[in-house]
């Protein structure tokens, strides 16, 4: 029988450690470029708390970058097809087609964390037995967070593509708060150009759903702080949006005169530690509009409101209630 | 470093036993505070996460805390109901009065040592978190989950509407790529339940 001495022992267990952690990072690499490399056409489901949707994809690519169009199977029929930061909902029971301009101007390839390893601070990630969704085998890889003020992933990747197949999202007792899985998977040379085709539904109604333009730097100098954070939680965005009632204002100005009146006038913070994001939403109370004052959960997105001195700060985000609890409840205003 | 020093900080590296978690909480001295907020401070620099939140006058939360928690107004009104029976009392077998101070101290130290571990902890994340729940409102009462309810809120905020501040929420989460389609998938699902 082989000894090996504890010196060697130890080197090679450091050795082995970073290979899995080293395969984990670029498995979860790959997951993230594998929306930009293929297409493909399937079902999936998104279970939330006690609902369940049945959602039909088609994904494409090609010359001028990716499409991806979404079609609902259970409930009022619709369908969602979005390019770029262009996203368009079709309700074809109420001929009405609704054109949103996502505002941060994002491509539909969402970006990694620039620091990727950055998240072994935050949480336990490990690989676990292979599994097979949808007729396909997968890596299952976990990511558990290191406290309870976040939830855990777990994914499933296509051991060829690495095209995310199901993640389940779960709460510090392992209990699946959020699942999405597909059911029936096809990948294909080309989408069908007919599933982002438009064209049939130019005789509905069409509203614009855009706002006005909003100031989107991050150099916005902050009057607030948020004094409890979960550990690693950075600000990645600051926003001057308008709230519903200035823009309802504003939408009335811009009948009359022509002109929008109203000041964005709604601060909106985005935190996040690379993985799960927290908004946080602070208006002045002039508004009359009845705010959110406690928690509301809608499956993993939790949110919570709270009033302080002359402002409403409303906190949401996919992370468990007492986060977003105690985030609201640690707003300052600075004087 | 002292006991007192090596103890604060085995407790904020989650080194303490659970069974000398309390003995430290009762024996908390006021510079105590201030010690491990800059423990924490120097931990979090180390560890390059240093953000506003490693700031926290922790001091400050204990000071809020304990006006909160008008522990002192409690032992004042106990005293004052001490006091009213004092002859029934002390016609006993001892005055409970004098009983009480020590008691209350105690009680006010551990209600300074419980904030402090709260305040300390909060950016942890640890399992003594949900202490923190002792000084904050009760969980707010769930309404009975209703399909065509999407969002289950509080009794007094079924009027409200979330939907605005979910919407912009899932816009910008959708960036993140570690996520998937996950927010986008929600934003839609999200749309069509309302």
């Amino acid at each position: 029988m082989p000894v090996i001495s504890l010196p060697a022992a130890f080197f090679l267990f450091l050795t082995s450690t970073s290979v899995i952690a080293g395969d984990l990072f670029d498995m979860l690499q790959r997951m993230s470029d594998a929306d930009q490399e293929h297409s493909y056409q399937g079902t999936f489901i998104l279970r939330k708390s006690d609902s369940l949707s049945t959602l039909r994809v088609t994904h494409g690519k090609d010359e001028d970058g990716v499409w991806e169009s979404l079609e609902a199977l259970n409930g009022e029929p619709r369908k969602v097809v979005r390019r770029n930061n262009k996203v368009v909902s079709v309700f074809p029971d109420r001929e009405l087609v609704t054109i949103r301009h996502n505002a941060n101007k994002q491509a539909l390839h969402p970006q990694l964390p620039e620091d990727i390893e950055q998240l072994e601070l935050f949480y336990s990630i490990s690989q676990l037995p292979d599994d097979r969704i949808a007729n396909y085998p997968t890596l299952v890889v976990d990511l558990i967070p290191n406290d309870d003020l976040r939830y855990g992933y777990r994914y499933w990747v296509d051991k060829s593509t690495g095209l995310l197949l199901r993640c389940d999202l779960v709460d510090e007792d392992n209990s699946v708060v959020e699942q999405m899985m597909f059911t029936s998977l096809e990948y294909l040379p080309q989408a069908p150009a007919s599933a982002f085709d438009l064209k049939q539904y130019e005789h509905y109604q069409q509203q614009l759903l855009d706002g006005p333009a909003t100031d989107h730097s991050t150099n916005i100098p902050l009057q607030w702080v948020i004094n409890t954070l979960p550990r690693g939680f950075m600000l990645t965005q600051s926003t001057m949006r308008y709230t519903q009632s200035s823009m309802a204002e504003n939408a009335e100005s811009q009948n009359q005169t022509g002109r929008v009146m109203a000041n964005p006038d709604l601060l909106h913070l985005v935190y996040s530690d690379g993985l799960a994001s927290v908004s946080v939403f602070i208006e002045n109370r002039q508004n009359g509009k009845k705010h959110l004052q406690g928690a509301a959960t809608m499956g993993a997105v939790n949110a919570f409101g709270h009033s302080v001195e002359d402002y409403y700060v409303t906190v949401v985000g996919e992370v468990p209630e007492k986060t977003v609890r105690s985030m609201a409840k640690s707003a300052v205003k600075i004087k | 470093m002292s006991k007192r020093k090596e103890k604060i900080s085995a407790f904020l590296d989650n080194d303490m036993h659970r069974d000398e978690l309390m003995s430290f909480s009762l024996s908390a001295e006021p510079d105590d505070a201030k010690m491990a907020q800059r423990y924490q401070i120097i931990g979090d620099a180390l560890r390059g996460e240093v953000s506003d939140s490693s700031f926290v006058d922790v001091s400050a939360a204990v000071r809020e805390a304990l006006a909160n928690e008008n522990i002192a107004d409690q032992v004042a009104a106990d005293t004052g109901r001490s006091s009213s029976n004092q002859s029934a009392e002390k016609s006993g077998f001892f005055d409970l009065s004098a009983w009480l101070k020590p008691v209350a101290g105690m009680a006010v130290a551990a209600s300074v040592a419980v904030v402090m571990v709260v305040a300390v902890t909060q950016q942890e994340g640890s399992n003594i978190a949900p202490v923190a729940t002792n000084i904050e409102t009760p969980p707010a009462v769930q309404l009975a989950v209703d399909d065509k309810m999407p969002v289950q809120t509080t009794v007094d905020n079924k009027d409200t509407d979330l939907d605005p501040y979910i919407n912009q929420h899932l816009e910008f989460a959708t960036q993140d790529a570690l996520q998937g389609r996950l927010p986008y998938v929600r934003a839609v699902s999200f749309e069509s339940e309302k």
